[in-house]
Order: C-alpha cells, then structure tokens, then sequence
C-alpha cells in the first residue's frame, strides 16, 4: 500500500532554485503570483523576501486545475523541477494558499531547522568516527 | 485533458467527496525499517536503556511526541519488550502526534489513501509524504491535517493507528510555523536529552539514606574513642532541658520518639475539637477550665505523656499566633 508515493519535497527559496544547481527533484518552495497566462496554463511567482523580487520562477499549473488565483497573494507550491534550455520551470503537484503567513517568522523556523539537523548530522558522523 | 491524467497518476483523485468511513480505524504505513533500527540502536550506546517497571516514570512514554517522521521510521523496538513500545535515544514512545500537509489521495474501493507531508522545512521531515492514510475523510491535496496516534508494528512496517484526526483551520498560518518551532525546541531540550532513571532514584534512595547511616557511623565512631558517653550526656541534658520547658513531650507509643510542641498539628486540633464539643455544654457555657483541657487531651491519642508545661507553652502559642493573626 505504501508504493507508488511521490518523493518528499525540500523546502527551499525561491531563488535557490534558480540559481543552484539542485539535485532534487521535487521541492517545496513559497513564492508571490504576479502574473498568469491561461492559454499556456502556467503562472509567474517571485521570491517574497525583499530585494530578491527579481527572481522569478514559472510554474506550470495543469497538474492543479481548477486553482485559486488571485495576484498578489502568496502562494506554495509543491512540484517537479523541470530544466530545459529555456530555463528552470516548476510542475506544480500541490496548491496553497498562504496569504496571512509570517515570511519572517517562517524562514526563521526554517533556518532554525536547517540548524539543528545540520548539528544533528555532525553529532552523528562524529560518533561513527569514534566506533 | 492529458495533464488531468497525469495528474489522476500521481494523486489519483484530487477533488474528494464527501464520505462516511467504514471502518473508524486508520493506519499510516511504511516499509523497511529494519536496516534503520539496527542503525539508530548503535548510535546511541552510551543511553542507559530503562527497565520496564520504570518506563512510566519518563513523561515520554504516555504523551503523544511531537518527532519527526524519518524519526519516527527509524524508532527500534525497546530492547527487552514485547509489545509496541519503540526507543528513541532512551525514552519509551508509544503515541505520537504530527502535523502535515496532504499530498497524495487515492480512492480505493472501501476507503481512501492519503499520503501526508509534514509543513515545510527539511528533507529529513518530508518524507511524511511516503506515509499512507487510509479513511480519511473529505480531505484535499494541500489541506493541512493534525493527528494522534499508537505507534504499531505491521508486517515489519511501522503504522499509526489513528485515534483522533482532524482538518486544521489555520487562515494566518501561525498554528503551522509555532508548531514547528516548538517541534525544534522540544527536540533540544526534551526529546534528545536521555532519561536517566537510574541513578536519578539511585541518587535519591542514597541521600534519603545518607543522614540515618551517618549519624549511626558518628554514634559508632565516637563509641570507639571514648567520645560516647559524653555525646549521650550532652543529649539526655539537652532533651531533659527541651522537656522541662515544655518544648517537647514524649510520645508514648514510641521508646525515645519525642514530638516537637509548636509542630504538632494534631495536639491543636484536638484542643480545638475539645473546645468546640465542651463548650456547648451547660455547664462549660463560659469556658473550660485549663485543666479540664488537660484530662480530656491526656486521654486521647498518643499525648499520655503530654506535660502540664508542655500544654501550658502550647496554649501560649496559639494565643500568640492568634493575636498575631488579629494585628494583621
């Protein structure tokens, strides 16, 4: 019962995306809706932490229709990274609407978590070195 | 529409309706957890495991722990028990509570499948996703879902057996970013730290006994150097004194048990109960006589050796204390 799962998706920023070279293949990322092109079915979201409105991502929304869309709210989405020539796209498997969300408070968390998992993982190859 | 079907592929059915379980009971599923086992049991090999008589002393064991789910996939069973009771480092685990994002919904014949990812963050969390919830009902992709439940081995998998499920409604988003930063701060100061039962009541049993064995080790000490005697003559004055002044009074149950006047709670209650009950009378309408008092105490209880001054100090105290009372 438990086959057939899609993988679990990394949380990351918008711009990372972009810009690193990612292995993975599915991702969590929280961007704003700034435009949408219906006859194409796909959607342009920015990264919503300031002085990074320039990254823009676009994400194919066939997978999620009928969604919610309105431009300017904020929004997360959870897909494939599709890289062709034409540049690094999303296929949105997941939808949401995240208007009202802390962005500080939640990259805090997130960071807070990187922090612990990394220190947890230090922790862990020390003691294999050790035995 | 071709990205429709690709979509029913991956989530067979997006928009779900509306449907009454048939079986109230809902499992999550995962596979192969037997390499992790063996590998998390060997990372921790300083924890001093606990013994079984012991686990409810660990608040762990009958609360519902916030872990992650690569955690929770990795949880060996506790060395020594049969039952579903898992270990992480030392603590017991038996019920556990999580938080996620829907991501996969299959409709099957009886009953739908959901496959749940925990909100955001790390890689390690998001494998929530491979998680199968069966019966759920009149839930999305991407709704956002709180449950509880008993920890189970299955065919070698771990499941939850669900116990209480339910849509959270969070418009701003703030129940969701709390719940994970509580989630990393429970980790730190909770869940990581190992319970160490052991030497804590070790510790306590040895400083209960500590002070009786020391004062023996003193007595017997002494006995050897001839100190002895003079320590038991400084002490039989210092009681004769204490009893002379009526600060203590012997007790009569008891050889050599003394009771400390201004700390006996019963003595007071007695003389209370004995005021209350006389006074009623007729002929103590205007108060007992000290005496009176006296004989009525002296007959109850463990005070037949009560002194007059002992009685008298007490009397004296509670008038001060009353006094007091009525100053303030």
């Amino acid at each position: 019962m438990a086959w057939g799962l899609p993988e679990s998706a990394v949380v990351c920023h918008l711009g990372d995306i972009l810009k690193t070279k990612l292995n993975e293949k599915r991702v969590r990322t929280i961007g704003r809706l700034v435009d949408q092109n219906i006859h194409d079915q796909t959607v342009l979201l920015t990264s919503p932490i300031k002085g990074c409105e320039s990254d823009q991502l676009t994400v194919s929304v066939k997978l999620v229709y009928p969604f919610q869309a309105s431009i300017g709210s904020l929004y997360e989405v959870i897909g494939e990274v599709i890289k062709s020539t034409e540049g690094t796209s999303l296929r949105a498997h997941s939808w949401r609407c995240m208007d009202g969300l802390d962005i500080f408070m939640f990259y805090q968390v997130v960071q807070r978590r990187r922090d612990y998992f990394q220190s947890r993982s230090l922790k862990d190859s020390q003691a294999d070195k050790i035995t | 529409m071709y990205g429709n079907y690709q979509m029913l592929d991956c989530f067979s059915v997006l928009n779900v309706p509306t449907l009454i379980p048939i079986n109230t009971n809902c499992n999550i599923y995962e596979c192969d957890l037997n390499m992790c086992a063996i590998k998390s049991a060997s990372t921790y090999p300083d924890c001093q495991m606990i013994p079984e008589m012991q686990w409810k002393i660990d608040p762990m064991y009958s609360s519902c722990c916030n872990l992650f789910i690569k955690d929770i996939l990795e949880l060996p069973l506790y060395t020594g028990s049969q039952e579903n009771t898992f270990m992480y480092k030392n603590h017991p685990i038996r019920l556990v509570s999580l938080m996620g994002i829907v991501v996969k919904v299959e409709e099957k014949s009886q009953f739908f499948i959901y496959g749940v990812s925990v909100t955001s963050a790390q890689s390690l969390v998001d494998r929530m996703e491979r998680w199968h919830l069966e019966q759920l009902t009149c839930l999305q992709v991407g709704d956002l879902i709180h449950l509880r439940g008993r920890l189970r081995m299955y065919r070698n998998a771990m499941q939850i057996s669900v116990f209480s499920y339910g849509k959270v409604i969070d418009p701003t988003h703030s129940f969701e970013v709390t719940h994970m930063d509580s989630q990393i701060t429970k980790y730190q100061r909770v869940y990581d730290v190992p319970f160490c039962t052991n030497s804590h009541l070790d510790k306590a049993m040895e400083s209960r006994k500590r002070p009786k064995k020391s004062f023996k080790e003193h007595i017997h000490k002494s006995k050897n150097k001839n100190l002895a005697p003079q320590i038991v003559a400084v002490l039989k004055e210092a009681i004769k004194n204490l009893l002379h002044k009526g600060l203590i009074f012997k007790s009569k149950r008891m050889k050599g048990l003394h009771y400390l006047t201004l700390a006996n709670k019963q003595l007071k209650k007695e003389v209370c109960h004995i005021l209350k009950k006389d006074c009623q009378k007729k002929h103590y309408l205007n108060g007992c006589h000290f005496l009176h008092i006296y004989d009525t105490v002296i007959n109850c209880d463990d005070f037949q050796c009560l002194t007059h001054v002992a009685l008298k100090f007490a009397f004296k105290l509670f008038r001060a204390r009353r006094s007091d009372s009525q100053f303030q």
